[in-house]
């Protein structure tokens, strides 16, 4: 995946749930559900979808040393940015700031089109 | 609430979801997404309903598309290039078919084992769907033949539950039952054609009019018979059928409009009956049916010599004729109240049946019976080949796990395996067809007479779909068994000894095991009820009927009215036509009848014994009459018991005299000589000189029922006889003489029927050889079958445990030992179909006890041999993979996997 391309508002959500550190999935589920917002509507199965693309493209791995937790083992599995998922979130971030400041720009220009 | 899955189940639930996705990526994330839904779920538990069902429906949606969407990504990874896309396909099809062939051909015994089991079920099947098609689902060529009804009259309370119909019941039930749209009656009418100096007696019907109108079918050259045509003295009209048509006419179209002789008389020909028209009866010409005033008078009723076809209105339904009917005959008391204590004893009424039940009669339920049978064996035909091709794949592992290893993509070993076994069902169904276009021809040669409707052994269009489906279906279910191997990768694990120690493989070895018990225990039951039936037909041709068939020919000579117009006319023929036989060489003895044993030419009339009063409430005496004439009992060597047979002195002047058989001298005249006693019947006496043995002339499996009484020909006149010639040579020898003989007593006199008692008695045990020839015939492919099956399933195996084998040879077990082990696995399962079979055959065997003869249904000479005989096969069929097993080079063994 080109860093330059932009996310999906989902995968995005997910990238930044996992900014905070490892998660197994329920966790990134109820992180992206508090961040809430339309884009917030995330089912299990979306999940790992964009999971799997986010692996795939090198952005997300498999934590290799899952936060063991004793009283659930099927929630071993964790997932964490890779450096390169940084990057392309920082990016992201970036790329998302200036088209904020272009808008905000082009409102400042322009205050008879906006109410 | 009750209403949400049990805690438990919602987990299972979704690992089903799961399936959707393809197996790499289950691999990755199934634990994973397992753990995050059942938190996610875990959630809702205090949720309303509401909200769960929406929950599940957004989880099963999600699965179902992510999980397509993912495998139709993952195969996009696999085949980096489309290899076999667009024009390419049919190369690759190309390539499939003839590496499946060179695969055949690599191992041409399991190939013909396998095509053979293929072409006898799906030619049994073709064969008796070919039957099964024409007689049941065919439609009947006439427009909306669901509203035609056969119309005829019963008397419940003498014990005559059906009975044609008279002149007057069909006029009143055409005019009076508002439910019938229209109606027609015919009766049978044999009429003498001559046409190029050849006479010919024909089966013709007398039809009235609206014979046309009711079915719904016009002549297909010339018109129908109108109104007009059916007065009395006006009739003279005839409609051909297709066949006598082309057969005697060559196909004229100009023989429209012109006259042909019948019995004498000019018939103006109106018109020609399409080639598919199906005539309610066996006829080559219609004639119209015209009633006098007298014929439809009240005194008609009880002549029921004709048949009523009605038309039901749109929306009428039987019921509401029957009722209509029953309100005729209410209404006809009242206005003739001498005939209501005759309605109230005998209960008479009318009552309809769907055409097609009674063209079909009660062949279906047999019909149905059997093509499920054939459909069964059908079935076990593919499990065996399955079980071929599975043991074959298993051969196969090693290449295929290297096609794998090569970047070959599981579906395309599908599909290449899959293309073998259609190629294999192909050529089965193909033998198959050819197997079947046989079967059908001996199928209606040994029953055409028990089936309705004269079905044909042309390939119809129906028929030929119905295999070719069949042998597609066929192809895919036992092709489907090894590709499923192949996708789960189970290739390789099942030559290893895993198939045998895994629970699943010990699951499908016994299912496997199951199967061939199951078409052991088939085989068996068919077997049985084929040696039963064989055994009894043996015993059947061993019964004396009490007269001597050898060396007798018969022919039925009928004379017209029109040129035999009184007793004396016709008298003078008899006697000279006698004369003339009784000198042809090789005649021992000639006489007639007016209906030799066994021709189904079945006459009987109520009689009277002067001097003897039947005890109260029983039915009047009732027997059999046959007219005689000439040396008829010497010709069928009929003993003599006491008294006389017939003399020429019995003339029509002298005094009037009967014989009596011996079961009717000893109902009715135990301990006394009933010689002098007088018998009354059809409006005479008679007085009893002589009786004579015994005889069974209907049905040879059982004894006599009813008494018979003969009359002697002069004293009681008939148009129709039947010539009955002994002779000490070859009786069909005598054919030709026997025609000369009547053509030079009157030339235009055409004789029928010519044909040996022994060919009369051979069609009477017809419905004891059809399902005798049936049953031994899929007892034959049952029993064939089922010893293929026990040889695959022993060959796959000694091929699966080839490695325990080895093993075993290795540390010094005898070849002895292990034939045995091998053979005792064999026989276990042979001997679990066995005793299954043999439970079977003797709980259904007593279905067959009315076609047994001399037999009882559990006869132990029957059972034993069917046992030994199994036994034999099954022996033959374990030996070829068990001695396998002792070749099995230890080292080889143990080295390969």
């Amino acid at each position: 995946m080109d860093i330059t391309t932009p996310l999906r508002p989902a995968a995005l959500h997910v990238l930044l749930a996992l900014a905070d550190g490892p998660l197994h999935g329920y966790g990134i589920l109820q992180a992206v559900r508090e961040r809430g917002g339309a884009d917030a509507r995330l089912g299990t199965g979306s999940l790992y979808r964009h999971l799997s693309t986010l692996i795939d493209a090198g952005l997300v791995a498999e934590s290799t040393t899952p936060r063991a937790s004793a009283t659930d083992p099927r929630r071993g599995t964790h997932y964490r940015l890779t450096p390169r998922g940084q990057r392309v979130l920082a990016a992201e971030r970036d790329r998302l700031a200036s088209l904020v400041a272009a808008i905000d720009a082009w409102r400042a220009s322009s205050p008879k089109s906006h109410a | 609430m009750n209403d949400r899955p049990p805690a438990d189940s919602s987990p299972r639930l979704y690992r089903l979801l799961l399936r959707a996705y393809p197996a790499d990526f289950r691999g990755r994330f199934a634990a994973a997404m397992e753990a995050t839904f059942a938190a996610d779920h875990a959630r809702l538990a205090t949720a309303p309903s509401r909200t769960r069902v929406a929950f599940w429906l957004a989880t099963a949606t999600e699965a179902l598309t992510f999980g397509i969407r993912e495998r139709w990504v993952a195969r996009g990874r696999r085949h980096p290039v489309p290899v076999t896309r667009g024009a390419s396909m049919l190369s690759t099809l190309w390539t499939d078919v003839r590496y499946a062939w060179r695969a055949l051909r690599a191992a041409p015994v399991v190939s013909a084992i396998a095509i053979g089991s293929l072409a006898l079920g799906i030619g049994a099947n073709t064969a008796l769907f070919s039957v099964f098609y024409q007689v049941l689902l065919k439609p009947l060529p006439f427009p909306e033949p669901d509203r035609l009804v056969f119309v005829w009259n019963t008397y419940p309370g003498i014990n005559l539950p059906k009975a044609g119909v008279s002149i007057p019941d069909y006029v009143e039930r055409k005019a009076q039952a508002p439910a019938l749209a229209d109606a027609t009656l015919y009766t049978p009418r044999a009429l003498t054609l001559v046409a190029g100096n050849r006479p010919e007696l024909l089966h013709g019907l007398a039809v009235t009019p609206s014979f046309f109108s009711t079915l719904g079918r016009a002549p297909f050259i010339g018109r129908a018979f109108t109104d007009r045509d059916a007065t009395v003295g006006g009739d003279r009209f005839a409609i051909l059928t297709h066949d006598l048509w082309t057969s005697r006419f060559s196909g004229d179209r100009d023989l429209v409009g012109r006259t042909i002789q019948l019995d004498n008389e000019a018939y103006e020909v109106v018109g020609v009956l399409p080639a598919d028209f199906r005539l309610p009866q066996e006829a080559a010409v219609l004639v119209p049916f015209s009633f006098t005033p007298e014929q439809m008078a009240d005194a008609e009723r009880g002549h029921e010599f004709s048949t009523m076809i009605g038309r039901l209105r749109p929306g009428a339904t039987m019921a509401q004729l029957d009722d209509e009917m029953r309100a005729i005959v209410q209404r006809n008391i009242q206005r003739l109240p001498q005939g209501q204590a005759f309605v109230a004893t005998t209960g008479f009424g009318g009552y309809a049946v769907p055409m097609r039940d009674e063209l079909v009669g009660d062949v279906r339920t047999p019909l149905y019976v059997i093509q499920l049978c054939v459909l069964v064996v059908l079935l076990i035909a593919c499990a065996n080949v399955a079980n071929l091709l599975l043991m074959r794949v298993t051969g196969r592992a090693r290449e295929l796990a290297l096609r794998v290893t090569l970047g070959a993509p599981r579906s395309r070993l599908v599909r290449q395996l899959l293309t073998e076994s259609l190629l294999l069902a192909g050529l089965g169904g193909a033998a198959g067809l050819a197997i079947g276009l046989v079967g059908v021809r001996l199928l209606l040669a040994a029953s055409a007479r028990q089936l309705p409707g004269s079905p044909d052994a042309a390939l119809h269009p129906a028929v030929l779909a119905f295999t070719v489906g069949l042998s597609i279906l066929t192809g895919l279910v036992f092709g489907l068994v090894p590709a499923l191997a192949v996708v789960r990768g189970q290739t390789a694990s099942l030559l290893r000894d895993e198939g045998t120690r895994t629970s699943a493989g010990r699951r499908t070895n016994r299912l496997r095991g199951a199967l061939v018990a199951a078409e052991t225990a088939l085989a068996v039951v068919l077997l049985v009820g084929a040696g039963l039936l064989v055994k009894s037909f043996m015993r059947l041709q061993a019964v004396d009927p009490g007269f001597s068939p050898a060396g007798v020919l018969t022919a039925r000579v009928a004379l017209p009215e029109t040129r035999y117009v009184d007793d004396a006319t016709r008298a003078l023929f008899w006697e000279r036509l006698l004369d003339r036989v009784r000198a042809i060489p090789g005649v021992t003895a000639t006489g007639m009848a007016q209906a030799v044993p066994f021709d189904d030419n079945v006459s009987s009339s109520s009689y009277s014994i002067v001097g003897y009063t039947p005890p109260p409430g029983t039915p009047p005496l009732h027997g059999r009459s046959t007219v005689v004439g000439g040396d008829y009992f010497r010709a069928l060597h009929i003993p003599l018991v006491a008294g006389r047979f017939f003399t020429a002195s019995d003339t029509a002047a002298g005094p009037h005299v009967a014989v009596i058989d011996d079961l009717l001298a000893q109902r009715y005249f135990a301990g006394r000589d009933p010689l002098g006693h007088q018998i009354q019947s059809h409006g005479d006496t008679f007085t009893i000189v002589g009786v004579a043995g015994t005889i069974r002339a209907e049905d040879l499996g059982q004894p006599a029922e009813k008494e018979r009484i003969y009359y002697a020909y002069p004293q009681r006149a008939l148009d129709a006889m039947t010539l009955v010639i002994k002779t000490d040579r070859d009786p069909r020898a005598l054919v030709n003489a026997v025609r000369q003989a009547v053509m030079s007593v009157d030339p235009e006199q055409p004789i029928a029927d010519v044909r040996t008692i022994d060919d009369w008695m051979s069609q009477s045990l017809e419905p004891r050889r059809a399902p005798m020839l049936l049953l031994a015939v899929f007892g034959a492919v049952a029993l064939v079958l089922s010893a293929i099956g026990i040889y695959g399933v022993l060959a796959f195996s000694v091929a699966q445990r080839t490695r325990e084998l080895g093993v075993r040879q290795a540390l010094g077990a005898a070849p002895r030992a292990i034939f045995a082990l091998v053979f005792r696995r064999g026989l276990a399962v042979v001997g679990l179909g066995l005793v299954v079979g043999l439970a079977a055959a003797l709980a259904v065997s007593r279905y067959l006890q009315s076609l047994l003869v001399g037999v009882g249904a559990r006869d132990i000479q029957v059972f034993a041999g069917v046992t030994a005989l199994l036994i034999a096969v099954a022996t033959l069929a374990c030996y070829i993979p068990a001695r396998r097993a002792t070749r099995v080079d230890p080292v080889e063994a143990l080295r390969d996997r």
